[in-house]
C-alpha cells in the first residue's frame, strides 16, 4: 500500500528530491510549495527538476548528496548514509540530528 | 532518508489490567464520572512520563524526528497528554521535527472537560485539531478520517475530502494525511486493492492540495 501511494502521488524519494523536500517539510514546518522552493534554491535547479530523476541523479551526484543505484550496482567512490548526511546538513542549512550524534561520538579527544 | 521515531501514545495501556490507573471505560457505565475522570488523569501523567523518555532516549539515538501517531485513541485525555509532550519535545529539542498523526476524525470526550490552551478537545473536528497541534508546536499534522465500511470507495473519498478541505486552506504547517486501511478513504483491509488506494491517493492529493501522505 506505501507503494502504491508512492507511485500514485509521491515525488520519488531518493531517486528524485523527495527525501529533501521531506527534510525541510519535518524540520522547518515549511508546507510543500514553500519546502520545494527552498530545496530547489539550496540545490541551484528549478522545481520542476526537484521531480525529475534524471536530472536529480546527476546532481544529487554533484553535491554529494547520495544517490540510488540506477545503472550501476554501486556508487563505492561516492558518499553514501552518513557520510551523504553530512552534505544533505549542508546543502539544505539544516540540523540533521543524526549527524551532530556523529560528530559528537567521534571528535577527537586531545590529551596532553 | 530521514528516519524517524514514530509511536502511538496509546493511553488506556496504562488503565487496569495492563497499567496501575482506572479502568475509564468500565467506570463510566456505572456512572462514575468522577472516578473515571481521575483515572485518565493518572493515567495521562504516567504516559507523559514514558513518552518524555523514549523521545529523549530516540533522540540521543539519532532519530531525526518524532511521529506520535494516532494521537487522541483513547479520546480526549489521549490526545492532551500528547500536545503536552510535543511542547516539551519542541521546547527542548527545537531541530527535532514532531509529527501529530490522528486517530479519528472526532476526538471522542471520554474526560470531557479537558482543554488546551484555553480549547476544549472533546468534540473537536479536523480544523480544530489542526489549531491546537499547531499551537503545540508540532511541526506536520496527520489527519485522519475513518472509513465507513458499509459505502463506496467513492463515497468515503468524498466525506474525508470534505472533512479536511478546510485544514489545507487554513495550515501553517505541513498537513500529511493519513491514507491506508480504513483511512482516508482507502478500504478496509490489510492489503488493500491497488486501484482502490491510488484512486483515493490522488483524489486526497489533488483535491486537497496536501503537503503529503
Amino acid at each position: 500500500m506505501a507503494s502504491t501511494h508512492a507511485l500514485a502521488s509521491g515525488m520519488g524519494g531518493m531517486r528524485t528530491a523527495g527525501d529533501l523536500v521531506a527534510r525541510i517539510q519535518i524540520t522547518r514546518g515549511m508546507r510543500l510549495p514553500q519546502a520545494k522552493r527552498y530545496v530547489a534554491d539550496r540545490l541551484g535547479c528549478s522545481v520542476e527538476d526537484l521531480g525529475d530523476p534524471v536530472a536529480m541523479h546527476d546532481l544529487r551526484r554533484d553535491l554529494g548528496l547520495g544517490r540510488l543505484q540506477v545503472q550501476d550496482l554501486t556508487y563505492p567512490d561516492e558518499p553514501g548514509a552518513i557520510e551523504a548526511k553530512f552534505h544533505i546538513a549542508e546543502t539544505l542549512d539544516i540540523t540533521v540530528n543524526s549527524v551532530e550524534c556523529f560528530r559528537r561520538h567521534t571528535r577527537t579527544r586531545v590529551t596532553v | 532518508m530521514p528516519l524517524n521515531y514514530g509511536a502511538m501514545p496509546d493511553l488506556g495501556r496504562y488503565s487496569q489490567p495492563d497499567g496501575p490507573a482506572g479502568n475509564w471505560s468500565q467506570l463510566l457505565p456505572l456512572g462514575k464520572i468522577d472516578e473515571a475522570r481521575a483515572a485518565q488523569e493518572e493515567a495521562m501523567a504516567l504516559l507523559e512520563r514514558d513518552m518524555l523518555v523514549v523521545a529523549e532516549t530516540m533522540i540521543a539515538a539519532g532519530a531525526d524526528g518524532l511521529d506520535f501517531d494516532t494521537a487522541g485513541a483513547a479520546g480526549d485525555a489521549d490526545l492532551l497528554a500528547t500536545l503536552h509532550v510535543v511542547r516539551q519535545v519542541r521546547d527542548r529539542w527545537p531541530d527535532i521535527g514532531v509529527e501529530v498523526g490522528q486517530a479519528g476524525e472526532l476526538v471522542l470526550g471520554m474526560h470531557g472537560e479537558l482543554a488546551y490552551e484555553g480549547r476544549r478537545l472533546a468534540g473537536m473536528w479536523p480544523l480544530e485539531q489542526l489549531r491546537v497541534v499547531t499551537a503545540a508546536g508540532a511541526t506536520i499534522y496527520g489527519p485522519a478520517v475513518n472509513v465507513n465500511t458499509t459505502r463506496s470507495l467513492a463515497w468515503n473519498t468524498a466525506r474525508a475530502c470534505t472533512l479536511v478541505r478546510p485544514v489545507t486552506a487554513e495550515a501553517t504547517i505541513p498537513v500529511h494525511m493519513n491514507a491506508g486501511m480504513g483511512v482516508g478513504g482507502v478500504p478496509m483491509t490489510p492489503y488493500p486493492p491497488v486501484d482502490a488506494t491510488s484512486r483515493a491517493s490522488r483524489a486526497l492529493v489533488d483535491i486537497l492540495a496536501l503537503d503529503g501522505l
